[in-house]
């Protein structure tokens, strides 16, 4: 028995050591897995020459149906590795897509997400649910974001993320307009518009608590329609800007015709002016066109002359803009007609697009560096 | 105290019960050796019951909408009304409190005011008991306001996009059922002063004066989603059968930012979801405000309010002044305040006087009761001795004209 005792005693002293050497190294283990992250997150480099192409590609209603098999037809048809695939990543389904920024890092490009405060139905022109600015801003969604964010910085590769894109407009329950538009703010700053100041609010605030969680493998896309409506002066893009620390690249979404009700207009014409206010928004970063495309209208202009023009605009006009997603969509309207964005709405259209970015200034590839631990 | 309208209520499921029992308890009766006579006899029997039972149902149906009073609209003067200090929710409501108010002025009170916001997610049934039972009728200001209560902050959780999506249903549906069981008449208003920039759910919060490009771009975005949610509450409480509630629309006198989009009539709901007009007129309340008299901050919003619907009352369902010697002189003030009342304001069948006392961020206090001096509590009650201020509520059937 006192054999047995004496055993005893020895155990436990073995197993209190073994803890103690374990908690120490795991402590160490811990120590160096928390300086590590700092130097290993890769982000997408800024092509000094040139400029990504990529593109949304007909993914469905919530546009997340994302499937390789898509994105390789895509690839094959337009005959280029795409650099970049977007998709909708909406509020309503309450999770990271995990499974689809899988597939597309599986496929060798950089996600594009457009993380949407939006609820189902996902139809537009509908006032705001229950993701409006308001609810965010005063804490109903942190669990969500939270957990987002986790998943996020989990998967650790690099994201693209749009929060929020074209609040500019009307038609998405985040914009502006139905947060006090252009009304001054009376309450705390007179000079500011309200609609605008609530969207950099709601905005910044989600963006802190993503990188709260540690989620540095994101750049953040503010992104913007290349026109505002209504056309005020507190409805542009500047009184949006929710800060140099906020935005990684300035995006923008640039259509040509797009349905009945819309004009026939050439790709430069679409994108001047905006081109040239959101530069004056931030001089520092890198310019997308987080969106473009245009509608076969035979009727009123050639698709394939307005893609060959784009072609050359980017090149030669726009040369701070460092990546390119073409809207590979079509869709019916109520009045019954199909918008065809589609890049093989007709064949002289897709053989504009295939010799577009067959020049080799379009980057079919994403080039990534080591994030500079200095930027947050 | 009687309640007249629940009096006269039969609960239908009552008289379910009564039914069955008649037909349980007849069984026992037939007895065995009468058997033979007579399934016809009991079929009479049985539809005899059945009949009378039906009638009951009937009658029971027909009688089943209670008789509900509500605040008649005095033809000559207007009753006499105050919110007395409850506090920072507005809702400590005591007895004590009104009955101090009462003696103080020397005038029973028509109207007893308090807050019932939706942060505290139900109705103040003991509330409007204690202010029941004092004699008066309770106006409830009902505001989508979460804690803390405190004005210049965006909006919160019941946000009227939250309301609009029917996030507050199972709230709103609570509250109305209570407020139904209740019985007695109340007045309402939800939603107050939607025309400024002070509470959460001002037009201002909501696209302002944006036009509505989504459906009528003659519409102003911020007064129309306003008046949505105010027709959503309104509507959902009518489901719940509640007609002891008679609805105040209450706007500040001044809108601010004062624009077009901001009048008051772009807020009207319409005819059907009021039944009072409501006005918060105040003059001086602060160090910033200038000193104007009641005529000068009445007398605008009065003429606009009466345009915006001819049929409805009006109400100045707050009212008050500092006492700022330095400015101006209250007890004048005041008793300007009631001769015009009653020479230049016809209209106006209620005033809701604001006595409260509260400390500003800058320290100042705003002294706004009745006896911030002397002299002022000596207009007061000089102006309430009238016999134009009705001291006690009178009530009619819901839907006559006369009480």
């Amino acid at each position: 028995m006192m054999k047995c005792r004496i055993y005893r005693v020895i155990c436990l002293l073995t197993l209190l050591l073994l803890l103690a050497g374990y908690r120490i190294s795991s402590c160490s283990a811990l120590l160096w897995a928390a300086s590590k992250p700092e130097t290993s997150v890769q982000e997408l480099a800024v092509p000094e020459k040139g400029a990504y192409t990529g593109a949304y590609v007909d993914f469905g209603e919530g546009e997340d149906h994302v499937t390789l098999e898509a994105i390789q037809k895509f690839d094959k048809l337009v005959g280029k590795h795409q650099a970049i695939i977007a998709f909708g990543n909406f509020w309503g389904e309450q999770q990271f897509s995990l499974k689809n920024v899988q597939i597309v890092t599986l496929y060798g490009a950089i996600p594009y997400i457009f993380w949407s405060p939006w609820d189902k139905p996902y139809s537009e022109d509908n006032i705001p649910d229950r993701f409006n600015l308001y609810n965010i801003l005063n804490g109903m969604w942190d669990a969500y974001i939270d957990k987002w964010a986790e998943d996020a910085r989990d998967f650790g590769k690099p994201l693209l993320v749009a929060w929020g894109l074209e609040m500019n407009g009307t038609g998405f329950p985040w914009s502006a307009y139905f947060y006090g538009g252009g009304q001054k703010d009376l309450i705390n700053q007179p000079s500011d518009y309200l609609g605008p100041k609530i969207f950099k609010q709601a905005y910044r605030y989600v963006v802190n608590r993503v990188r709260a969680k540690g989620a540095r493998n994101i750049q953040w896309v503010f992104h913007v329609n290349n026109y505002s409506y209504h056309s005020g002066d507190w409805n542009r893009f500047a009184a949006y800007y929710p800060g140099s620390d906020y935005v990684d690249w300035l995006g923008m979404s640039v259509y040509g015709k797009l349905d009945n009700d819309m004009d026939w207009i050439s790709f430069y014409d679409g994108c001047n002016l905006a081109y040239q206010e959101i530069c004056h928004v931030d001089p520092s970063k890198p310019v997308m066109v987080a969106e473009w495309g245009v509608g076969e209208y035979p009727a009123f202009g050639n698709k394939a002359e307005w893609l060959r023009s784009a072609f050359e605009d980017y090149k030669e006009r726009f040369p701070r803009i460092k990546a390119a997603v073409y809207w590979h969509e079509r869709w019916q309207n109520e009045d019954g007609s199909y918008s065809n964005l589609r890049i093989n709405s007709s064949p002289e259209a897709l053989g504009a697009f295939r010799e577009g970015v067959e020049d080799t200034y379009w980057i079919g590839n994403p080039r990534y560096h080591n994030k500079k631990s200095s930027k947050p | 105290m009687k309640r007249p309208g629940h009096l006269q209520y039969i609960n239908p499921r009552a008289t379910g019960s009564v039914f069955k029992h008649t037909r349980r308890t007849g069984v026992p009766l037939i007895r065995l050796q009468f058997m033979w006579i007579s399934s016809t006899t009991l079929f009479i029997v049985l539809l005899g019951i059945a009949i009378y039972s039906n009638q009951v149902l009937v009658h029971a149906a027909e009688k089943q909408v209670p008789i509900i009073q509500e605040l008649a609209v005095p033809e000559k003067g207007a009753y006499t009304g105050a919110y007395v200090d409850f506090g920072e929710g507005e809702d400590d409501v005591t007895l004590e409190a009104i009955e101090r108010f009462e003696k103080m002025v020397g005038k029973h009170q028509t109207i007893i005011a308090l807050g019932n916001f939706w942060g505290e997610q139900q109705f103040p049934i003991k509330n409007v008991h204690i202010i029941t039972r004092y004699g008066a009728v309770p106006l409830l200001y009902w505001s989508p306001w979460d804690k803390p209560y405190s004005e210049g902050v965006l909006p919160d959780r019941f946000n009227l996009y939250n309301i609009l999506g029917g996030m507050w249903d199972a709230y709103i549906d609570k509250w109305a059922d209570d407020a139904r069981d209740f019985g007695k008449p109340l007045l309402v208003a939800w939603g107050i002063e939607m025309n400024g920039t002070w509470f959460p759910w001002s037009g201002y919060y909501y696209g302002g004066g944006q036009k509505d490009f989504l459906n009528q771009p003659s519409d102003y975005l911020g007064p129309m989603i306003f008046k949505q949610a105010y027709r959503y509450v309104v509507d959902r409480v009518r489901a719940k059968g509640v007609r002891n509630i008679q609805w105040v629309f209450h706007v500040n006198n001044y809108s601010h930012p004062t624009a077009d989009w901001n009048r008051f009539a772009a807020y009207y709901p319409g005819s059907n979801y009021v039944d009072w007009l409501g006005l918060s007129v105040y003059g001086k309340l602060d160090k910033f405000m200038g000193w104007g008299s009641f005529y000068d901050v009445c007398n605008k919003a009065y003429q606009e309010i009466c345009r915006i619907d001819p049929s409805k009352p009006l109400m100045a369902a707050e009212w008050g002044v500092g006492e700022y010697p330095a400015s101006g002189n209250k007890a004048e003030w005041l008793r300007k305040a009631f001769k015009d009342f009653k020479e230049r304001f016809p209209r106006i069948k209620a005033a809701v006087y604001w006595h409260e006392r509260w400390q500003n961020s800058d320290e100042s206090y705003s002294n706004l009761r009745v006896n911030s001096s002397p002299e002022a509590l000596g207009a007061f009650q000089e102006g309430m001795e009238d016999a134009y201020w009705i001291g006690k509520p009178r009530f009619q059937i819901k839907g006559s004209s006369k009480p």
